[in-house]
């Protein structure tokens, strides 16, 4: 037996031209490569041609809806400068609110104040005042400017369970409910007089905006 | 491969369906845009239809609006008080002691802004002023009363901004006489 490499070479040459020869095979190569080249052309153009028709659609559903919107516009922009309007004159209603915008009206506070203080309790002098302050609300937070509403009532009484019994009235009063405010009472009560027995007081009503800033 | 390429050259038919190939994809990506800017067209032209139909819907009875606006505003601005006119402003406040017969003994037009109402401030007003008056009223606890009422019901477009009632204490008389400072705004032309 001899080795692979020892093999005899063809016993004739080969003058065969391949590529001159032709396709035996039973699908040629030539077909192939059409079929694959038409159907890829024939994917792609049915793709461009639905994207085509979809811009066509699109086209026309935008020039129906210029139409539309130019059809409407004159009256719209008739309609924005009606609206511009009311805005201007809105903003004199608004200033307005803004200057009538307080949780006690004087006339009412002192109608209030007198209908829930007791027989035994005098006052020596009631105040109301707004003072526009600037507080930080937490020491990383910026300053912003609000209206503090403050009460001073200051009086005389010969029992401090009369001047609890007050503070009692007028915490569940409708004068201290103002929707919208934080109230805070603060009490100063001072030393007893020896010779009449009068204790005289001072009670401090705070009344705040709540939320954020009160522009 | 380069039977396939010989394949290739040879058969015209191949050579006219890769150059379709290549202008089908050559248009393909020319045109790729044109849907996305297309619906984005459409899109905003639908938006600014559906904001009109909007507008149309919220300015409904919009000139009836504006009219009753107008008859208030007009209504306030013949009401508002003029800076410069103190005697006429100061007079305004003095008429209430007949009217209620009561004793003020003064009348102060303050020359400072009022904090809460001018520029920067916590309730800044832009188109009007705001002046302030100090009114010292000297009275029973019912005719100080009726004269915060006064000033909360009166045309002028006015508010009681603060108060002290003080109890005075007067030896000769038993009256029970009070003594009220009164601070009240008033708003006024720019």
């Amino acid at each position: 037996m001899s080795n692979q490499g020892d093999l005899q070479p063809n016993w004739h040459p080969n003058f065969r031209i391949e590529s001159t020869l032709p396709d035996t095979r039973a699908i040629h190569m030539t077909f192939i490569i059409k079929a694959f080249l038409y159907t890829a052309v024939l994917i792609l153009a049915a793709f461009v041609l639905q994207r085509e028709y979809q811009a066509y659609l699109l086209r026309k559903t935008i020039s129906d809806l210029e139409l539309q919107v130019e059809k409407v516009s004159s009256a719209d922009r008739s309609r924005l400068q009606k609206s511009e309007q009311f805005r201007k004159y809105a903003l004199n209603i608004k200033e307005l609110q803004k200057f009538f915008s307080v949780p006690l009206i004087a006339h009412e506070s002192v109608v209030e104040l007198s209908s829930v203080k007791p027989e035994d309790l005098i006052f020596t002098s009631i105040a109301l005042s707004e003072l526009a302050v600037e507080i930080k609300r937490s020491p990383k937070s910026r300053p912003e400017d609000i209206v503090l509403f403050k009460l001073k009532i200051s009086g005389n009484v010969q029992d401090l369970p009369v001047l609890t019994q007050f503070k009692r009235e007028l915490e569940n009063s409708q004068l201290l409910k103002p929707s919208g405010y934080t109230v805070v009472i603060d009490e100063n009560i001072e030393q007893r007089d020896v010779d009449t027995g009068i204790i005289p007081f001072t009670l401090i009503i705070s009344l705040e905006k709540t939320g954020k800033g009160s522009k | 491969m380069n039977q396939v390429i010989d394949n290739i050259k040879k058969s015209s038919a191949i050579i006219v369906g890769f150059i379709a190939l290549l202008i089908c994809i050559g248009f393909g990506l020319l045109r790729s845009n044109q849907i996305t800017k297309l619906s984005a067209l459409e899109s905003e032209l639908n938006t600014k239809l559906d904001k009109i139909s909007l507008n149309v819907k919220n300015s409904e009875n919009i000139d009836a609006d504006i009219q009753t606006l107008k008859s208030h505003v007009s209504a306030v601005d013949e009401r508002l008080f003029v800076r410069e006119e103190r005697s006429t402003n100061i007079d305004f406040f003095y008429s209430f002691e007949e009217k209620l017969d009561i004793a003020i003994s003064e009348v102060m037009q303050l020359e400072r802004n009022n904090a809460r109402y001018s520029l920067e401030g916590p309730d800044e007003l832009k188109l009007y002023s705001v002046i302030d008056y100090r009114i010292t009223v000297n009275g029973a606890f019912h005719e100080i009363l009726r004269f915060l009422y006064e000033i909360y019901q009166i045309d002028t477009i006015a508010r009681v901004t603060g108060f002290q009632i003080d109890t005075t204490y007067d030896s000769d008389s038993d009256s029970g006489e009070l003594s009220a400072q009164i601070n009240v705004a008033v708003l006024a032309t720019k």
